[in-house]
């Protein structure tokens, strides 16, 4: 059972894992969160769909920082550093919030 | 007074000088300019958050010869139709448009409102980026702004190739869900389709240059594109070329 979970999440290792979660929101736009998980730290993370955010730098800064720094624990104060540095239309700064703390937990309970 | 400028070019290229002009805007050595442009060839161009594999069909598009760019700007996957579908891109300062995101949307988008009226068709600007007749998307667009600059641009379909665009796109189910329609062939229409004739590419422009000059309140004047944002353009396009750009996500 245990092997076949590990299995539909793409697991392609012992100590590796890549989880997504995704959402329609009610703007009709869409978002979805990926994170590639190796030995409890996340190697990879990528934020996809099709919203808006702005200044895209700062963007780009979020995700290196949940990358290089993120951790189930500290995602929360993280993306509160750039509620008010990112300016997102169509979806909230609180979705990918979610979505990343969706993947943590699915990862968690593999 | 606004800058006009009508012309066309490769997918890599246009999304270059839309960029130039947006840089130049920063540093405010450029009037306020409304662009109208051709894609030639026909191309797709996708937000800069998408994954290219996830909403386009790839192996469609190359059979197509249609090459696929990722703009600097967010939203959704566009086909831009060679023969049906007319770009436009606003280029100003910040303070000519409301600083709340939605109403500048919705501002620059009477401009197209305003054209198609012209046909006779009534339409209406749906948040958060489309512009829609009967409930159908007409046109959908996409805003960046940068310092006290903003680049909106946006799709015209006026003759687009629908089942072609239904081909090359992945929609998935739960989109048409939320826009209540079943195929993609009941989200979108052309001018061509609401008015019962063949529309042009003159007329369109003709259109769009009076609609957008009744929405800004200002004569548009056509011009030429400045040689510095020329040579801007060509040094951005490279960027536009690399797979690592259009494939980054």
């Amino acid at each position: 059972m245990r092997r076949s979970i590990r299995a539909k999440l793409g697991i392609t290792g012992d100590d590796m894992a890549r989880i997504e979660a995704s959402k329609r929101v009610k703007s009709g736009k869409s978002i979805k969160v990926e994170i590639e998980m190796e030995n409890e730290r996340i190697k990879d993370f990528i934020i996809s769909g099709d919203f808006f955010a702005y200044p895209l730098e700062q963007f780009e800064e979020l995700q290196r920082e949940v990358l290089e720094n993120g951790t189930a624990e500290n995602i929360t104060s993280i993306i509160n550093e750039y509620k008010k540095k990112i300016e997102f239309t169509g979806i909230n700064i609180q979705d990918i919030e979610d979505l990343i703390l969706e993947c943590l937990t699915k990862h968690h309970s593999i | 007074m606004w800058r006009l400028v009508i012309n066309s070019g490769t997918a890599e290229s246009n999304m270059a000088l839309d960029e130039a002009m947006l840089i130049m805007k920063e540093k405010k050595t450029t009037p306020n300019t409304l662009r109208l442009y051709t894609f030639i060839p026909s191309a797709v161009t996708i937000g800069y958050f998408q994954k290219t594999n996830e909403v386009v069909d790839l192996d469609f598009a190359r059979e197509e010869g249609i090459s696929i760019v990722r703009r600097i700007t967010g939203g959704g996957a566009v086909f831009h139709d060679e023969y049906g579908e007319i770009t436009y891109s606003v280029t100003s300062t910040t303070d000519y448009f409301p600083s709340d995101v939605q109403e500048s949307y919705r501002e620059i988008c009477t401009g197209l409102v305003y054209a198609l009226k012209e046909f006779g068709v009534e339409s209406k600007f749906e948040p958060i980026n489309d512009v829609t007749v009967r409930g159908k998307k007409i046109s959908g667009s996409a805003q960046i702004r940068r310092g006290h600059a903003i680049l909106q641009h946006g799709t015209f379909m006026y003759n687009t190739d629908i089942p072609k665009l239904g081909r090359l796109f992945k929609v998935p189910k739960e989109k048409l869900i939320a826009h209540r329609v079943n195929t993609i062939f009941d989200r979108v229409t052309t001018l061509t389709r609401e008015v019962g004739r063949t529309v042009t590419r003159e007329e369109v422009i003709d259109a769009l240059k009076r609609g957008f000059s009744k929405a800004f309140n200002s004569d548009i004047m056509i011009d030429r594109v400045l040689g510095e944002e020329l040579d801007l353009a060509k040094t951005i396009e490279e960027k536009y070329k690399s797979q690592a750009w259009n494939y980054r996500r």
